[in-house]
């Protein structure tokens, strides 16, 4: 990754242009959350987000993800985060770290899957337009332990193409007003670079409690078990239940987006 | 009448009438005003899973300690707090009280701590006041959960 950012660098920084303008204001982020097709009320189910930013109109990198849910989901009465994953604050300042995949967490940490797409700017010199690679990335979300008394997030990102790194993120799931029951905040710091590159995410979509999901047994065969997924409630919410983002950007500026997950079918009484 | 009055006569008769009544009353367990009682309160309990939907868990077990007795606990959990309510059926009467409180730490066995608080009772609880902290394990694939508390009660 960085032997790349260096080439490409070197590239760019031959190229002049004029520096990103500001902020356009509107709907510059959207927001989808769903459930997949057969999920019922009452029943276990994932959760499917998409936050998208319109990186035409908001050039300024995110710098903060602030994700509310609805208090009626059963996230914390799933069975997902059965163990946490600490990275050292050098590793969170860093943002670029050592390893693939979970990079050395467990796997019994892991509460969500996804994908997230990025712009990498490279060269941004005054007077010079930026060249922009887009990176596609893998995305988990891990539990972390808790900080300050906040239940603590990871997001580590394993770069597909074209430079491939791992990035870790760090968040918290902080109190949320009615009819919210939390809020899941990650912070995206600028990645540390001695070039004039910055990464921009543009995407991100993941899965809570995706199928997909397995955690090793305790002790020492390696037995799998598939965790607790989140449980519905037995009613839906008139509206379907609600999500709302506010995104904040490096410049400042500060963008928001709401939506709701139509509701599901009813469940089959037992 | 030897300048009785009649009007006398009967405050008379109305103020034996009501002693006698709070004599047949109190022979017969009836209610006495009695001095309100506070005691120091000690409790450890056990609960199991009942069901869970969304985020409210129902749980049941037993309760050892100052008022040994079944509880019964309806508790809404997210992420950032744990609140609900949690009844008592002891020797004497019940006790009801809600519960207001917060995880300390994530994983299988995640720990939480709070505060609860009477909320209403019956029997010789039934005009009951007092509080009470509460710290408690959870075990996130059982839902099994051992809970301690201490707080003052006054019934």
């Amino acid at each position: 990754m960085r032997f790349a950012l260096t080439v490409l660098a070197a590239v760019a920084g031959v190229v002049l242009g004029a520096a990103p303008g500001p902020a356009a204001a509107r709907e510059p982020v959207t927001l989808s959350a769903s459930f997949p097709a057969g999920a019922r009320l009452g029943a276990e189910t994932p959760i499917r987000l998409r936050l998208a930013v319109d990186a035409k109109r908001l050039r300024s990198p995110v710098r903060e993800v602030r994700l509310s849910f609805p208090a009626s989901l059963g996230i914390a009465t799933s069975g997902l985060g059965a163990a946490t994953c600490r990275r050292t604050r050098a590793e969170l300042e860093a943002v670029l770290i050592d390893g693939v995949g979970l990079a050395g967490c467990s796997p019994n940490a892991v509460m969500g899957h996804g994908s997230a797409r990025a712009e990498v700017r490279l060269g941004a010199v005054p007077g010079a337009g930026p060249l922009v690679v887009p990176e596609l990335a893998r995305v988990s979300m891990l539990a972390a332990p808790f900080e300050n008394d906040q239940f603590g997030l990871l997001f580590i990102a394993n770069g597909v193409r074209p430079f491939g790194a791992t990035l870790v993120f760090a968040g918290t799931i902080e109190p949320a007003a009615a009819p919210f029951g939390g809020t899941l905040l990650m912070r995206a710091p600028p990645v540390p670079t001695q070039f004039a590159a910055e990464i921009a995410l543009t995407a991100i979509a993941f899965e809570i409690g995706a199928p997909g999901i397995r955690y090793r047994r305790p002790g020492k065969s390696e037995r799998w078990y598939r965790p607790d997924g989140i449980v519905l409630p037995g009613r839906c919410p008139k509206v379907g239940f609600p999500f709302h983002a506010r995104l904040t950007f490096e410049d400042g500026t500060q963008a928001e987006t709401r939506t709701a997950a139509p509701c599901p079918r009813k469940g089959l009484r037992r | 009448m030897l300048g009785i009055s009649r009007r006398a006569v009967a405050v008379a008769a109305a103020v034996l009438a009501t002693l006698a009544a709070g004599a047949e009353a109190s022979r017969a367990g009836g209610p006495v005003a009695e001095a309100a009682r506070t005691i120091n309160v000690s409790e450890r309990a056990s609960l199991h899973l009942v069901r869970k939907s969304g985020s409210t868990l129902w749980l049941a077990g037993t309760a050892t300690g100052t008022l040994p007795g079944t509880v019964t606990t309806r508790f809404n959990v997210t992420l950032t707090s744990v609140t609900g309510s949690l009844r008592i059926v002891t020797r004497g009467g019940t006790l009801t009280m809600s519960v207001s409180g917060k995880a300390r730490s994530g994983g299988t066995n995640a720990r939480f701590g709070g505060t609860m608080r009477v909320t209403g009772g019956t029997g010789k609880f039934s005009r009951a006041s007092g509080s009470a902290t509460f710290e408690g394990t959870v075990n996130r694939r059982s839902w099994a959960a051992t809970v301690s508390a201490s707080g003052r009660l006054s019934y």
